[in-house]
């Protein structure tokens, strides 16, 4: 009987102390748990327009950059009618009307300009370089972060 | 002897649960709450002869870093983006708001990057931005200034 009681109160003690541990344990784990990663990867866009021949002839899309900013490419794919040559640039946009430039390149198609960003609204634009005697199409491919 | 093995389990088990009792308490204690800077962006643009110098005035909210770019500078409004360095400063207004007495100032062409980072005191309240011409102009440009501020 004395033996028995023993062992009763000796099961007890590791019994709860297994239940208690367990406890503790479950409180470790989930303060370890690794939180699930954000994609970072940059994001390609394409933007498709037309500009025609004229001193305000532009288009133009706006992208927003967020983090701690990086680079914003723009590429020319291609134009409609074929090897025309048009103003390709990247500027700042969302706090100022139009799509102010604060670089630009003359662009046939596979030109690329790119610019190194903060966060921030950006826009890249298509314009009339002041050559073009027609309605062009064009296609560029945007890659920012 | 029952007694005995209550007693083990008493002095065994009680000290775990402290321990997890502990890591309970640690656990609601409450955070404090962090102190968030609001920042906000502003667009001074306007045009530049040769030759000559403008300059903008803005209200700060809070203590912080300022930063400010040359985002724009461009023949006509649609034109294509000049790489003509300019002058760029903050500063503080002087007393007559007559002009901007710069603190910070570089000669530069357009950038999407900041150019001018300043540490600014919600106390000074009012800054300001300038752009001068260094000789370089020999038409009239549009420009356009980003400044992010508290």
């Amino acid at each position: 009987m004395t033996r028995r009681l023993v062992r009763a109160g000796l099961f007890a003690a590791v019994l709860a102390g297994v239940v208690a541990a367990a406890g503790c344990s479950d409180s470790n784990s989930s303060s370890t748990t690794s939180p699930t990663p954000t994609p970072t990867g940059p994001t390609t866009a394409t933007f498709s327009s037309f500009v025609y021949p004229s001193a305000i002839g532009a288009a133009w899309q706006n992208l927003t950059i967020s983090g701690t900013g990086g680079t914003v490419t723009a590429t020319l794919v291609s134009t409609n009618p074929p090897g025309v040559t048009v103003g390709l640039g990247i500027g700042v946009a969302g706090v100022v009307s139009g799509c102010p430039q604060g670089i630009s390149i003359s662009a046939t198609a596979g030109s690329q300009v790119a610019a190194s960003v903060d966060a921030g609204t950006y826009c890249v634009k298509v314009f009339d370089p002041g050559t073009l005697t027609s309605k062009v199409e064009f296609t560029v491919s945007i890659v920012h972060p | 002897m029952f007694r005995r093995g209550l007693c083990f389990f008493l002095t065994s088990v009680l000290p775990v649960a402290a321990a997890c009792s502990n890591n309970s308490s640690s656990s609601t204690t409450n955070p404090t709450a962090p102190t968030t800077t609001v920042y906000i962006t502003e667009a001074f643009s306007g045009t530049l002869d040769p030759n000559s110098q403008q300059s903008k005035q803005f209200q700060i909210a809070a203590d912080g870093t300022m930063s400010v770019t040359l985002a724009s500078l461009t023949a006509t409004s649609n034109g294509p983006a000049l790489t003509t360095p300019v002058g760029l400063g903050v500063g503080v207004p002087n007393a007559d708001n007559s002009a901007c007495v710069l603190s910070s100032s570089l000669v530069t062409a357009p950038s999407l990057q900041a150019q001018i980072s300043v540490g600014v005191t919600k106390a000074t309240a009012t800054y300001c931005v300038a752009i001068g011409d260094q000789g370089n102009l020999k038409t009239t440009v549009t420009f356009v200034i980003k400044v992010v501020h508290p």
